[in-house]
């Protein structure tokens, strides 16, 4: 799966948010973005996703421009996990989980077996199946956070975008999910793109790091490379110390007060 | 495989189908009641026998019954359920895209867009003698007023729900100014105005019947063609995006076909509130907010409604009175009901 962005650009209101950024994605890979507030992530993500058309440059998916996919074939390659996430109507949590299959079936058919039998399997690995029917819209941020990622989950597809998707959870969620995953990466070659705020889950779960500030990349590579105190330095303007910690067996930052 | 207690919808499910077989049987039913009730009393067994020969033996048999149920009551009874269920219908879109529960087929100021080109026929009528259409009218300025909604709402990001009910606000107020002067114009005439305002299906034609069943039906079957798309939308823009659907796409063939419809109604029968948005309500609260069966279950439920309250109107209360009034004096104190109910039980809408 060839996956990459090629010389994009993006303004908002005369601002340029993304200026000029190239990025190869490769499978089997988890790739974490990361930087300060509005510095284009977001954007970059939606322009990845196809959901904002770049200014100039262009999206390549499987040697085609991703202009020229449907959304729905978009769909059953790339899911994504939005943040802030508001749902207004009163759909259960099953309902929610199996929309993540719509790209795979045909606009007047039902889900099938396997389509519940998917469904299942990551309500039970993202521990959803046992509100499954409960409202989306009583539940806590975290729990419709995790319903949303199982939704992303079903969608099957080899890459998979998180945005911010577990800054509304706790510890063992955010580890869990992450770890759920990151387990389909090596394992069906999957192509995770994550941008992610808590610097030390970055360099837990990510095999690649890419700074970003300024709607540019500011510096990118293998996460034992580019992970330093110089980059943070650069792109955050703190002052950290970074080691390997054998516990997590990545390496972590910390920082000072 | 443990995944079969998922495979099975726990939400009443019965209670749906009891639904839906209800529906389906009472419209029929309610049509064959009341149109043998009125002055003249006319037993439910001779309405059918009547229809029946108009339609299979064309014997005209020319008496005073066949006049008054094919000619003046069934005009006026399937106008009556075709808008209701046109106005739930619509109802339902407008929820569905506008992301707002609250939303109902005049939101986007189609009604007094209707309004407005309707006051206006009726003031050039009442100056220059010769007879404007008032439904014309009152369909060609809905139809331009939506298109001017959403040329202001629309920016570089595409249309967003808060720009589109904002800016159906602004022009909605500006155009009952614009009524309010008519009205002040038309001086001593302006009853003719306010009667048509309120809303009346009595002057309902069998032309009124086929022109807004055939845009009601169109607008019903995009409507269901796109209703797994809405169900989609109603967990945000980039979500439905991202599972696959040209979000801006079915926003603007949405907003025009559920216009339309709501248009098409208005300008044959004034304004009607409260169906559009109390409807959608009610079934959402059996069926849950899955469009695919609340388009359905609405359209049905506005019809059954509208014609029921228009029947009351007719030929139940001693003297009519108009349809707009009556469903608004119900509906209003009935959404105040449920409103608060559901909110009570925090089920959400």
């Amino acid at each position: 799966m060839e996956y990459k962005a090629e010389n994009i650009s993006f303004s908002y209101a005369r601002k340029k948010i993304i200026d000029n950024i190239s990025m190869k994605f490769e499978p089997a890979m988890f790739y974490g973005i990361v930087g300060p507030t509005g510095c284009g992530k977001t954007t970059f993500m939606d322009i990845l996703l196809q959901y904002k058309k770049p200014e100039s440059g262009k999206i390549i998916l499987n040697k085609q421009n991703l202009l020229k996919y449907k959304k729905k074939e978009i769909a059953k390659q790339i899911a994504l996990v939005p943040q802030n996430y508001v749902i207004n109507f009163p759909f259960t949590v099953k309902e929610v989980v199996i929309m993540g299959r719509y790209p795979h079936i045909s606009r007047f058919s039902t889900p099938d077996t396997d389509d519940f039998k998917t469904v299942h399997y990551f309500m039970e690995k993202t521990e959803t199946l046992k509100f499954k029917n409960r409202l989306v819209t009583q539940l806590s941020g975290g729990e419709r956070q995790r319903v949303v990622f199982a939704r992303a989950l079903c969608q099957n597809t080899p890459i998979l975008c998180l945005d911010e998707a577990t800054s509304n959870l706790d510890m063992r969620h955010s580890i869990e999910l992450l770890n759920i995953a990151a387990s389909g990466v090596k394992s069906k070659s999957r192509t995770i793109i994550a941008i992610i705020q808590d610097i030390n889950l970055a360099a837990m779960f990510c095999d690649h790091i890419i700074f970003m500030k300024n709607g540019k990349i500011a510096a990118q590579g293998k996460t034992a490379d580019v992970l330093n105190e110089n980059n943070i330095k650069k792109v955050f303007g703190v002052n950290t110390k970074i080691y390997f910690d054998k516990y997590s067996n990545s390496k972590q930052v910390v920082f000072k007060k | 495989m443990s995944c079969a207690n998922l495979m099975k919808p726990e939400r009443y499910k019965n209670l749906q189908w009891v639904l839906i077989f209800l529906l389906v049987f009472s419209l029929p039913l309610i049509i064959g009641v009341s149109t043998g009730m009125g002055y003249i009393k006319i037993p439910f067994l001779e309405v059918f026998n009547l229809i029946f020969n108009k339609l299979f033996t064309h014997t005209d048999i020319n008496n005073i019954n066949t006049v008054v149920v094919i000619d003046v009551r069934l005009p006026r009874i399937l106008t009556a359920a075709i808008v209701g269920g046109g106005l739930a219908v619509s109802g339902v879109v407008f929820q569905a895209i506008l992301l707002n529960p609250l939303a109902d087929p005049y939101t986007l100021g189609v009604s007094t867009g209707a309004a407005f080109g309707a006051s206006l026929a009726i003031l050039f009528t009442i100056i220059t003698g010769t007879v404007f259409s008032v439904s014309l009218f009152a369909f060609i300025c809905a139809v331009l007023t939506l298109f001017f909604v959403i040329y202001l709402s629309s920016g570089s990001g595409g249309i967003s729900s808060n720009n589109l009910i904002l800016s159906g606000i602004i022009v909605s107020a500006i155009l009952s100014a614009g009524i309010s002067f008519i009205k002040y114009i038309a001086d001593e005439q302006v009853s003719l105005i306010i009667f048509w305002l309120m809303g009346s299906f009595s002057a309902a034609t069998w032309a009124d019947v086929i022109l807004t069943s055939a845009f009601v039906f169109i607008g019903f079957i995009i409507s269901v063609f796109y209703s797994r798309d809405l169900n989609l939308m109603a967990m945000g823009e980039k979500s439905a995006s991202s599972l696959g659907v040209n979000t801006k796409q079915v926003t603007i063939i949405l907003l025009i076909t559920a216009s339309m419809v709501a248009a098409i109604c208005v300008s044959v029968s004034g304004i009607i509130g409260f169906i559009g948005l109390l409807v959608p309500h009610i079934i959402r609260s059996v069926t849950g907010p899955d469009n695919r069966k609340l388009l359905p279950l609405s359209f049905l439920t506005g019809a059954i409604i509208l014609l029921s309250a228009d029947t009351i109107t007719r030929a139940v209360l001693p003297v009519e009175i108009p349809i707009g009034v009556l469903t608004a004096l119900i509906g209003g104190p009935f959404f105040c009901y449920v409103f608060k109910k559901q909110h009570m039980a925090k089920r959400g809408f």
